[in-house]
């Protein structure tokens, strides 16, 4: 009874810990306030070539929409290319102070697009888009935020017996809309950065 | 009074698309990485007139029409982005006109000692 007494509130206070929705910000985010961020064109990792133009518009846009002011995709491509830094994973270890001495800006997000699959077996498929943020203060580089996951979704192959699902998983294999699934996780990883004040459209 | 409902209900939906500029801006950006010129023109202009104030789209239009050869038309749009937000639009449209790329979309090589920076300090890694 007397170890009952002890075990509930520890239990009670893992429950409680469990629930907790996990926090991926720094203290240091707090402190620095940002308000405007370069979101840089993401690293890609995966061996698929159309990921930077897919993936690109859906990161800064899923920012911009937490409150935050993110330089235009296209100023930022034009200036980078305007000095040969074309290479993502170039930009990724360029010092982020010199981001703020041209942009601004400061904050700066880098992203490495991890995954970026389907997998196809027999009559199911799974497509998977992963991503591994950070933003980082511009001036210092002092790490503001930081968050990795890969979200798995299944196409609904259902429907039209075994021979349907199996034409369905093929099919849903070979033209695997990407862009929804990777909408979803670059709003489920920035929904997790603090709304920011800077104008935002009701979505 | 489900027929009411129904229609209601769709009506409102499709209103809730149509006011949200941010497909079309992830259309546009898209559209102009994948170079493919004054077709993309519609979706920025379809964001815009939906939400004029919508942050960047302004300095993302100008610099897709200064690409595509009409530099009086990027003008103006970059000044929509700087009057819109002036605290954080001007450091990185001021290196942009720096760097003086041309109507044609070529890069000349005078660029401004605040972007040649970078590049020196990617040399060095």
């Amino acid at each position: 009874m007397r170890t009952l007494r002890y075990l509930l509130p520890i239990a009670g206070l893992s429950f409680l810990t469990g629930c907790a929705p996990k926090v991926y910000t720094t203290a240091d985010f707090n402190r620095l306030k940002p308000k405007s961020v370069l979101v840089l064109p993401p690293e890609n990792m995966t061996s698929n070539t159309e990921v930077l133009e897919k993936a690109y518009p859906l990161i800064y846009s899923q920012l911009a929409q937490r409150g935050y002011y993110a330089i235009s995709p296209e100023l930022a491509l034009q200036l980078f290319e305007a000095n040969k830094l074309n290479d993502a994973g170039r930009l990724n270890k360029l010092p982020t102070s010199k981001f703020h001495d041209v942009f601004g800006v400061d904050a700066v997000l880098r992203t490495k697009v991890t995954e970026w699959s389907s997998k196809y077996i027999v009559i199911s498929s799974t497509v998977n888009v992963g991503f591994d943020m950070e933003l980082v203060d511009a001036k210092t580089g002092t790490l503001l935020w930081k968050r990795d996951n890969v979200l798995s979704k299944s196409p609904d192959n259902s429907g039209g017996g075994l021979v349907g699902a199996l034409v369905s998983a093929a099919v849903n294999a070979a033209v695997t809309p990407y862009e929804p699934i990777a909408k979803e996780n670059a709003g489920i990883m920035s929904g997790s950065i603090p709304q920011g004040e800077v104008h935002v459209q009701p979505k | 009074m489900k027929k009411l409902i129904m229609p209601a209900a769709v009506m409102a939906l499709l209103a809730g698309c149509a006011s949200n500029p941010w497909p079309y801006y992830e259309g546009a950006i898209r559209c102009h990485m994948d170079k493919k010129g004054e077709q993309c023109n519609k979706q920025y202009e379809e964001a815009i007139k939906i939400d004029p104030k919508l942050q960047g789209v302004h300095a993302s239009y100008g610099v897709h029409l200064l690409l595509n050869g009409k530099p009086s038309e990027a003008e103006k749009e970059f000044a929509l982005e700087r009057a819109n937000y002036p605290q954080f639009a001007e450091k990185g449209l001021a290196a942009l006109a720096g760097n003086k790329i041309q109507a044609d979309g070529s890069n000349s090589t005078d660029a401004t000692s605040t972007v040649k920076s970078v590049t020196d300090t990617t040399a060095k890694h």
